[in-house]
């Protein structure tokens, strides 16, 4: 996998952080890497002797939004008696692959969640945990790990980047159609090359703007990998097209990029939505700076996946779910 | 010796001079940057007309070359005096972080800065000793980057620092117009330049990068100068990282290893020699101006931000390719020049 496509999963839940922090500041975790829930040591399960014991590989703990969701992780799973051993593959999938085969080997493992590396490179992983029966969770949809669906003792989890796109286009249309007559000089700030999802997204996005606000044009699609840069680049944009209406952002950073273009322009943008929707977004929206967000439901979403984990201990040859991160529309209006 | 000889106005010898096309190579390497500039930018007047050929156009560019020259002052001076400092963006990060968290518990403003400034020379002044010590700049500096890209993530509990309003003064306002950044380029500019063509510590300090036996046998203090290089462009890098964050009103512990590449491209595209010794400060500004005004042209006439990376690496390559052209057809030249002169004792 790409450095690209590394940090474009990272990115993709970029606005977990403060989200899964509310949940582990509720918490009696340690804070260290590797934390004990009150009470809980290995914690056999009576049933089938696995113990609660949540293993979590993230991409790498360096992100801040994958340092939150593992806190967030901690903190909830704390809160329902299990222990979380966090790992820190630092973006390696190799290391990825061998952190967990070493713990899954330890029988310390009650079940595991993983946001691949590589999804390809799990394939060995998967299986050993079919046949140790350790549920397991891994971010990605089932064809990414070379499945068709849904399999024993696997739960996938996946953006549904296609309703996203969907989401936002909607927005800016209905934004634009309100503010703007249903015309108007649209900008989006797609996310990098290589990121997950993001030819579905792109197309759903711009399809729906067309179906929502036909009168609307993407002038210009840039991609944008972080806030200084998208700042400067919506900038020259704007210079090159001062009667920009609305910014649609694939990520927070390129939203939050366009408020600072704008304002160092001495402009006002009209319609500005995002999907992501972090702490600071959210607060601009709802200070009327930006029109809407597609929130990805981080919170939410964590909580379904332990959930679906704690559950698939009492039978792990069961077939697993394929769940999807929920995602909000959050206005002005609430 | 005559009368007539010593009266007689002195006139040079023909050989003595360097021949024209020799002169005129010489004139590419060292200028030809700035005529680059000059031809990108009359090239984007005309075909990005009306839009790029404006007094806020201009100043965008030179806004978005800011950050690219602070961080690429850093690695010049670094590599002019003999050593690629790697750490730079964990300094950034670490000094971001630190003015942030000074700044989210109530510390004046000013003590942030000076203390994420005071970060990078104290960076600066670590990696020199520990390079003086005989092991690689390099590697050494990659340690540092690692210890500091850690150290930020702890002090920011691996979390950014927003709302730092307070630094907006050096991110977003304007001053006479033109933005705080742009201010603080030129005037770390102007310093660096005076300091190293026209202070005996700064020529020092070439001299150290070009040749450090040498400067060492002629009873100069060689390693003063290495570590100062490493001080100046740890003081670099953490300017380079607060004015990042005056920008975004954010301190972000992640250190991203863009920034040195990035700058790297900017000094490289400026002709530094990458063994040391020689660069100047000036073109690595217009190194960086060159990379914001290809960005910028190119989004303003709607084409696609990948041809504008394309474009700047193959500058880069016909940059490089150019001046060891360059560099190979002045020396053969001098060296015909030379035998010539000596065979026919003109010389």
């Amino acid at each position: 996998m790409s450095s690209a496509t590394r940090r474009g999963r990272a990115v993709t839940i970029a606005a977990v952080g403060s989200v899964a922090l509310l949940a582990a500041c509720g918490s009696s975790t340690s804070g260290t890497s590797s934390s004990s829930a009150a009470g809980s040591s290995s914690g056999s399960a009576a049933a089938g002797a696995l113990p609660k014991t949540l293993v979590f590989s993230p991409l790498s703990l360096a992100p801040p939004a994958l340092k939150g969701l593992s806190e967030g992780v901690k903190g909830y799973a704390g809160s329902k008696g299990w222990q979380v051993l966090v790992q820190d593959p630092n973006f390696d999938a190799t290391k990825q692959t061998q952190q967990l085969n070493e713990v899954l080997d330890s029988g310390r493992a009650g079940a595991a969640w993983v946001i691949a590396v590589a999804p390809k490179s799990m394939a060995g992983i998967l299986k050993a945990a079919q046949s140790k029966k350790i549920p397991i969770l891994v971010n990605g949809r089932p064809d990414e790990y070379g499945y068709s669906g849904a399999q024993p003792g696997i739960t996938f989890d996946y953006i549904d980047y296609a309703a996203g796109g969907k989401a936002l286009g909607e927005q800016m249309g209905t934004c634009l159609n309100q503010k703007h007559g249903g015309t108007g000089k649209v900008l989006f700030g797609v996310s990098t090359p290589g990121q997950a999802g993001k030819q579905e997204f792109e197309a759903a996005a711009t399809s729906a703007l067309k179906a929502t606000a036909p009168g609307a044009t993407v002038v210009q699609s840039i991609p944008i990998a972080d806030r200084a840069k998208g700042q400067t680049d919506i900038g020259n944009a704007l210079q090159g097209t001062p009667d920009l209406a609305g910014v649609m952002s694939s990520t927070d950073e390129a939203a939050l990029g366009a408020i600072g273009a704008f304002a160092a322009g001495g402009k006002t943008l009209a319609c500005n939505v995002d999907f992501g929707g972090n702490d600071e977004v959210l607060n601009n929206v709802k200070s009327g700076k930006m029109y809407a967000s597609v929130a990805l439901q981080f919170q939410a979403d964590m909580a379904q996946s332990f959930d679906t984990l704690a559950r698939m201990q009492a039978d792990p040859t069961a077939k697993g779910q394929i769940l999807t991160v929920p995602q909000k529309v959050v206005t002005s209006n609430g | 010796m005559t009368g007539t000889a010593s009266t007689a106005a002195p006139t040079r010898n023909p050989a003595d001079v360097d021949p024209a096309g020799v002169r005129w190579l010489i004139f590419v390497r060292d200028r030809g940057i700035f005529v680059l500039w000059v031809l990108l930018l009359l090239g984007f007047s005309v075909w990005a007309n009306p839009y790029f050929a404006s007094l806020d156009n201009a100043i965008l560019i030179a806004n978005a070359a800011s950050l690219t020259a602070i961080f690429a002052a850093g690695v010049a001076v670094g590599i002019i005096c003999g050593a690629l400092d790697l750490s730079i963006p964990g300094t950034a990060a670490f000094g971001s972080c630190l003015c942030g968290v000074l700044l989210t518990h109530g510390w004046p403003t000013w003590t942030g800065i000076v203390a994420a400034l005071l970060v990078g020379v104290v960076v600066g002044l670590v990696n020199g000793l520990i390079a003086l010590r005989g092991f690689n700049p390099i590697v050494v500096t990659i340690g540092t980057l690692s210890v500091l890209s850690g150290l930020a993530a702890v002090i920011a509990g691996g979390y950014t620092i927003p709302g730092l309003d307070a630094l907006t003064f050096m991110g977003t306002q304007r001053y006479a117009g033109v933005p705080g950044p742009v201010w603080i380029v030129a005037a770390l500019f102007v310093l660096g330049t005076v300091f190293l063509t026209r202070t005996r510590d700064g020529i020092r300090m070439m001299a150290v990068g070009g040749n450090r036996e040498a400067v060492r046998r002629s009873g100069i203090h060689s390693d003063r100068y290495t570590v100062l290089g490493f001080v100046i462009s740890g003081f670099c890098a953490a300017l380079g990282g607060l004015v990042t964050t005056a920008l975004v009103t954010e301190a972000n512990p992640e250190a991203s290893p863009g920034i040195i590449f990035t700058a790297l491209t900017a000094v490289a595209l400026a002709g530094v020699s990458l063994s040391g010794g020689r660069g100047s400060l000036p073109r690595v500004l217009v190194g960086a101006l060159i990379l914001a005004t290809i960005s910028n042209g190119l989004t303003i006439k709607g084409i696609q931000p990948y041809w504008g990376t394309t474009v700047t690496g193959l500058l880069l390559l016909g940059a490089i390719g150019l001046e060891k052209w360059i560099s190979a057809t002045v020396s053969r030249r001098l060296v015909t020049t030379a035998q010539a002169s000596a065979h026919t004792g003109t010389r």
